[in-house]
């Protein structure tokens, strides 16, 4: 009886792979129109919120969060940007990214998860969860590709157009120019620009990322 | 006369020559879990002629080469995400839409083109373009004879109750990783379309204009977008 029990549950509960994605190949070079953020080698196109040197650890060709969320010292309007990341092997493992520094992509471990919310892996946070668990084991080196349609101001300064977001986790399309209603999360007072730095997110967890590269667009 | 418009050709074939890709050959990655497999390397049996007979396309290599007509997905789909790579003869003779000419028909009906457009500056007739609707963003093409990735995302028309059309389709393309068609809307099907009238489902079709272009590695994943 307890064996049947013991079974009946093993068929009832979801399948441990609850995930759509396979894992990927070895990363290609960045394109010859890339900005490249992160090439495997050094920070220098990233600064802390304060202005400082990064203090994030380089090794293995990969950079690991440490002391702080860090910034692209430069701005930009609309791009597609990718990058990969592998998450630490057990406990925390949340991290980010932010573009514009306000609208985050959500950077967590939610392999195995059959019911997602906008706070996993591959949600628009707080705000839009997404519609398939593309996510990959831990063990495994993960891919995001992004394209991002910043807001659009008038003459005034006020914010017409919201901004756009099209998301895809390990090659799975999750979300396809849908608007981001505003800032993510509950920052009060953060601001919404035309043009801001990518930031990526010291969450407390020694989550690394590699091949950071993006390509300016025009998305009018 | 002559002489300076052989002139014009060598200088068009050598810049052309000289150009250097902004894209790079993408690594394969096996098809995600939820994926329809239509082509992975040996049976064409996903695809037929539009009047039901088999097949003609050859595999060579673990992919299939154009011959003997267009040829459509036996199943239909809506919305979707395709993932295809194709590869284009070397046809240095060969000028314009002759120059290694196929094309992807998303429902049979919208096309994006597949074409050898290396080292050009892209028109809405080139690579990547949807044809005759919107050029892509960027020139991401490859030299003939490697390898390229097309990654589509697809939003069929919408129709209301009484079978109108409400909103026309929607596409999204990446060309070897870099992203060429940005959410561009369809006004209506493209030239040399499948005879059906635009619906919500339809078959996949991949043409046949002449040119031995092989594909494979041939996957969509049926969605279903807001």
């Amino acid at each position: 009886m307890r064996l049947a029990c013991f079974l009946i549950c093993l068929w009832l509960a979801p399948l441990p792979a609850q995930s759509v994605a396979a894992p990927q190949p070895d990363p290609a070079a960045p394109p010859a129109d890339a900005v490249v953020l992160f090439d495997g080698t050094n920070l220098d196109a990233f600064r802390k919120a304060n202005g400082a040197a990064p203090t994030w650890v380089v090794a293995d060709g990969a950079m690991e969060v440490k002391g702080g969320d860090i910034f692209s010292r430069r701005s930009f309007r609309d791009y597609q940007l990718h990058f990969d990341f592998l998450l630490p092997p057990t406990g925390n493992s949340n991290s980010g990214v932010k573009l514009h520094g306000v609208y985050e992509i959500q950077v967590i471990d939610s392999y195995g998860k059959a019911k997602l919310g906008a706070g996993d892996c591959g949600a628009i946070y707080s705000f839009t969860p997404p519609p398939h668990n593309a996510c990959l084991p831990r063990t495994q080196w993960q891919t995001y590709d992004i394209i991002f349609r910043a807001p659009r101001f008038d003459g005034e300064g006020k914010k017409i157009e919201a901004p756009r977001v099209t998301v895809l986790l390990n090659g799975v399309w999750l979300h396809h120019d849908a608007e981001v209603p505003g800032v993510t999360g509950n920052h009060p007072g953060a601001k919404e620009l035309p043009e801001a730095p990518v930031m990526f997110q010291d969450h407390g967890a020694a989550v690394r990322y590699r091949n950071v590269w993006l390509r300016e667009l025009n998305l009018d | 006369m002559q002489s300076v418009i052989r002139a014009l050709l060598l200088w068009a074939v050598a810049s052309q020559v000289g150009a250097e890709p902004v894209a790079r050959e993408q690594p394969s990655a096996p098809p995600p879990r939820d994926a329809v497999v239509l082509f992975a390397g040996e049976s064409v049996e996903a695809f037929a002629l539009p009047d039901g007979q088999p097949c003609p396309w050859r595999v060579v290599d673990g992919a299939m080469e154009v011959r003997g007509g267009n040829i459509v997905t036996r199943a239909e789909f809506g919305d979707c995400q395709l993932h295809l790579e194709f590869w284009i003869p070397d046809l240095p003779g060969a000028t314009g839409q002759a120059k290694g000419n196929s094309g992807v028909y998303l429902h049979g009906l919208y096309e994006v083109q597949i074409l050898d457009s290396f080292g050009l500056e892209s028109r809405h007739n080139d690579c990547g373009a949807i044809y005759e609707v919107a050029a892509p963003l960027v020139n991401a093409c490859l030299p003939p004879e490697t390898w390229q990735t097309y990654d589509i995302l697809f939003r069929a028309p919408r129709f209301d109750e009484a079978g109108q059309l409400t909103e026309p389709p929607r596409l999204s393309v990446f060309q070897n990783g870099l992203l060429i068609q940005h959410n561009v809307a369809v006004p209506r099907p493209t030239r040399a379309h499948l005879e059906r009238a635009p619906a919500p489902r339809g078959p996949l079709m991949l043409q046949d204009h002449g040119c031995a272009v092989r594909y494979r590695n041939i996957w969509l994943r049926p969605l279903t977008l807001k």
